[in-house]
C-alpha cells in the first residue's frame, strides 16, 4: 500500500476510537507540557539572573571576606562552598581597605556595604540600615528620584544625612519629594538628602535585597556608634571589561598587604555568572528529566494502548493480510498510528506548554518564563521517538499475526 | 492460472496430539473451471480452502501455482498473490467495520499500490455490476447478509483476479439471493477465472464443471451428471 494511503488508514482508525486516541495521547501532551513548562520556568530564571547580574556592569568585582571556594572542594567533604571564616564570624575586612583600593591602578571606583540594624523611632520599629560611601552611586546601579547621594564631606564629617528608598518614603513620609525632611534614628534627627527610585524587587543574584527598604547612612557615621566595624562587601568597579583581570590582580595585591589570603575572597561578574548558571543549567536538566519521565510514562501509555488494539483488531488484520496486506503494510499500520499519537499528543502538549508559560507570568508575577527553542525540538523529537519506540513492538507483534490464526479469531 | 497440489498433507498440533486434516490430496484446476468443493461439516473443507488461497501452508507436499512452488515464496510474495491473483469470499462475509461499503473494496485495491483515484473508479464499477449503486456510502452493520456477500465479492473481484474462492458463500442466504450470487460466479468463470466454490447446496454443485469431494480428509473427484 502507498504510504499516503496507510496514513490515511491510520488516521481512520485512530479517529474511529476518537477518546481512546485522546487519552492514549493525554499522557504524551502532559509530558511534552510539562517539560516545555519547566524548562521555560528553567530558562526564565535562568535569564532574570543573568540580565540582573549582567545590568550591574560586566566590570564590576567583588570582595568578601572569608575564603569562598568555587567548584568542587579540595578537602574530604565535597559538601558546600566555602572552606573557612566565610560570612561576619572572623570578618576582617575594614573600611581601610576599601580607602586604599581607591585610586588604584585601573579601578574607577570603590565602595563597600556595611549592614547593621538601627531603631527607627518614628516607626517604632528595628530596621536593617545600610553604611555606605559617595560612590556606591557608581558602582552599582541605583538611580535617584530626588535629591542626591552621600558625599565625601558627609562621610568624612560623620554627618547624620540619609538616602531612603521608595518603600521607606513611604512608610517615613507618605511618599512625596522628602529632601530636606527629617526622621529619628536611636534618638537622633536624620535628614533625608535623597530618595531612590521605585525598583522591581530582584529575588536572585548577588544583590538580593529589596532595595525599596534600604536606608543608606554615611558609613563612618555608622561604624563609630558601632561596635562591630567590618564592612560585609566591598565593590570594586574597574575602568573598563577588559581591565577587569588586572584589576583583580591589583585587589588582591592590595588586599594581602593586610590580610591573609584566607581572610578575603575576590570575585568577578563572570565567575558569579558562570556558578549561577551552572546551578540554574543542573536545575533545568533536572526539571526537563522529571518531565521526561512522564513522557516516558504517555509512551507506556501508548504501548499498552496499541497492544490492546492489535488484539482487539486481530480479525481486521487477518482480513487485511487475506486481501493482500504485507507484514510491512500491516507494520507500517500499526507504526504509523503509535507514532501519529504521539506527535499530535506533542504538539497538543506543545501548544498547551507554549501556551502555559506565557500565561504563567501573568498568574505568578514572581516567575519569568523563556521557552527555549532547544526544548522545544528536542521535546517533540522526544515524542516521535517514544512513539516510534513503543510502538515498533506492538506493531511488529500484529504484522507477524498468521492470516489464518487472525481470521480464526473472535 | 493453473493450479497444481501434490501429496498435499495438513496436520494440526493441539498439545501433543496431532491431527491430519487433510490426507494426500492431489489436485489440478486449470484456466476457465467451476470446482464446486463439497463434503460434511469438518471434513477440511476450508482447511483446503485456505491453502489455495495462499492463507496457510501444508504440513507436507507441494502446491504449484502457475507452476510455481508456493512453499519457497516470501510473505511480500504471498501478499502480492493474494492480491492480485486470488480473490476470496468467506463465508463470514469479513468487511471492516470501520469501513463503509466502498472504503471495503477500494481497500484490495490500495494493498495493490494502484492510484487511488483508479481504485475508486474500479471499485464503483464492482459495486455497480452487483447492484449496490445506493449502499456505497453504507457500513457493513447497515447492510443485509446478501448485500454484506455482494460487498464481499466485489472485494474479490476488484483487482481482476484470475481464481475466485468461496467458502460457503451462500450458507447465509435465502435460496433466491443465493441464486442471484451464483449467477455472478458464473459470469466471472465465463470471462475465463478459476471459481472454486465450497457449497452444502447440491443444487449449486450442480451448475459446476467438476465436483470434488473430501471426506475424512481425502479427495475424491466425483463425476457430474450435467457435465
Ligand atoms: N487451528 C486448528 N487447530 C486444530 N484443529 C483445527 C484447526 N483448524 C481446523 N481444525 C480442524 O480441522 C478440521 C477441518 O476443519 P475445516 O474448517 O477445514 O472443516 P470444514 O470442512 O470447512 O467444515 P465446515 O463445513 O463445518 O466449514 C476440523 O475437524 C477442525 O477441528
Ligand atoms: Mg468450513
Amino acid at each position: 500500500m502507498r504510504f499516503r494511503e496507510s496514513f490515511r488508514s491510520s488516521f481512520k482508525s485512530l479517529f474511529h476510537n476518537k477518546l481512546r486516541s485522546f487519552l492514549t495521547m493525554l499522557g504524551i501532551i502532559i509530558g511534552i507540557f510539562s517539560v516545555i513548562m519547566l524548562t521555560s520556568i528553567g530558562e526564565g530564571i535562568k535569564n532574570q539572573v543573568t540580565s540582573q547580574v549582567e545590568s550591574l556592569g560586566a566590570n564590576l568585582l567583588y570582595v568578601f571576606p572569608g575564603k569562598i571556594q568555587m567548584g568542587p572542594q579540595k578537602g574530604k567533604s565535597r559538601l558546600g562552598v566555602q572552606e573557612s571564616g566565610f560570612g561576619q564570624a572572623g570578618n576582617t575586612l575594614t573600611y581601610d581597605d576599601v580607602l586604599n583600593l581607591k585610586g588604584q591602578e585601573g579601578i574607577s571606583a570603590v565602595s563597600c556595604i556595611y549592614s547593621g540594624v538601627d531603631r527607627l523611632d518614628d516607626l517604632d520599629i528595628f530596621a536593617t540600615t545600610t553604611g555606605t560611601d559617595e560612590d556606591l552611586i557608581r558602582v552599582s546601579g541605583l538611580d535617584l528620584r530626588f535629591g542626591r547621594f552621600i558625599t565625601r564631606e558627609e562621610r568624612l564629617d560623620n554627618e547624620r544625612v540619609a538616602v531612603i528608598g521608595d518603600q521607606a518614603n513611604k512608610e517615613l513620609f507618605n511618599n512625596g519629594n522628602s529632601v530636606g525632611k527629617t526622621f529619628k534614628i536611636n534618638g537622633e534627627d536624620y535628614k533625608v538628602i535623597g530618595v531612590l527610585e521605585y525598583k522591581e524587587t530582584e529575588n536572585m543574584g548577588p544583590q538580593s535585597e529589596d532595595v525599596n527598604v534600604k536606608i543608606y547612612l554615611p558609613i563612618t557615621e555608622m561604624i563609630n556608634r558601632k561596635e562591630q566595624k567590618n564592612v560585609s562587601q566591598i565593590l570594586v568597579k574597574a575602568k573598563s571589561a577588559e581591565a577587569v583581570e588586572s584589576a583583580e590582580k591589583t585587589v588582591r595585591e592590595t588586599m594581602r598587604k593586610n590580610h591573609r589570603d584566607d581572610e578575603f575572597t575576590v570575585m568577578k561578574q563572570q565567575d558569579m555568572l558562570n556558578a549561577i548558571n551552572n546551578i540554574l543549567g543542573i536545575l533545568t536538566a533536572g526539571l526537563g528529566g522529571i518531565a521526561a519521565i512522564s513522557l516516558l510514562v504517555g509512551g507506556i501509555g501508548i504501548m499498552n494502548i496499541m497492544l490492546v488494539s492489535v488484539t482487539e483488531r486481530t480479525r481486521e488484520i487477518g482480513v487485511r493480510k487475506a486481501i493482500g496486506a504485507s507484514r510491512r503494510d500491516i507494520l507500517v499500520q500499526f507504526l504509523i498510528e503509535a507514532v501519529v499519537m504521539s506527535i499530535i499528543g506533542g504538539l497538543l502538549g506543545l501548544a498547551a506548554g507554549i501556551g502555559g508559560a506565557r500565561l504563567l507570568p501573568s498568574v505568578l508575577p514572581s516567575i519569568h518564563t523563556a521557552i527555549s527553542l532547544a526544548a522545544v525540538i528536542v521535546a517533540l523529537v522526544f515524542a516521535l521517538l517514544v512513539g516510534v519506540f513503543f510502538g515498533v513492538y506492538p506493531a511488529s507483534k500484529a504484522a507477524k499475526l498468521d492470516p489464518i490464526e487472525a481470521l480464526r479469531s473472535e | 492460472m493453473r493450479i497444481e497440489i501434490q501429496g498435499l498433507h495438513k496436520s494440526y498440533q493441539n498439545g501433543d496430539q496431532i491431527t491430519e486434516v487433510l490426507h494426500n490430496v492431489n489436485l489440478r484446476v486449470g484456466d476457465g473451471e467451476f470446482v464446486a468443493i463439497i463434503g460434511p461439516s469438518g471434513s477440511g473443507k476450508s482447511t483446503l480452502m485456505n491453502i489455495i488461497g495462499c492463507l496457510d501452508r501444508p504440513t507436507r507436499g507441494v502446491y504449484y501455482l502457475e507452476g510455481q512452488d508456493t512453499g519457497k515464496l516470501g510473505d511480500r510474495r504471498l501478499a502480492s498473490i493474494r492480491n492480485r491473483h486470488i480473490g476470496f469470499v468467506f463465508q463470514s462475509f469479513n468487511l471492516l467495520p470501520q469501513y463503509t461499503a466502498l472504503e471495503n473494496v477500494e481497500l484490495a485495491g490500495l494493498y495493490g499500490n494502484e492510484s487511488p483515484k483508479r481504485v475508486r473508479e474500479v471499485a464503483k464499477k464492482a459495486l455497480i455490476s452487483l447492484g449496490l449503486e445506493d449502499r456505497m456510502k453504507y457500513r457493513p452493520n447497515q447492510l443485509s447478509g446478501g448485500q454484506k456477500q455482494r460487498v464481499a465479492i466485489a472485494r474479490a473481484i476488484v483487482n481482476s483476479p484470475s481464481i475466485i474462492l468461496a467458502d460457503e458463500p451462500t450458507g447465509s442466504l435465502d435460496s433466491r439471493t443465493g441464486r442471484k450470487v451464483l449467477d455472478i460466479f458464473k459470469k466471472l468463470n465465463k470471462e475465463g477465472r478459476i471459481v472454486i466454490v465450497v457449497t452444502h447446496d447440491p443444487g449449486i454443485a450442480r451448475e459446476a464443471s467438476r465436483i470434488v469431494d473430501i471426506k475424512d480428509g481425502i479427495v475424491r473427484e466425483v463425476p457430474n451428471e450435467v457435465s
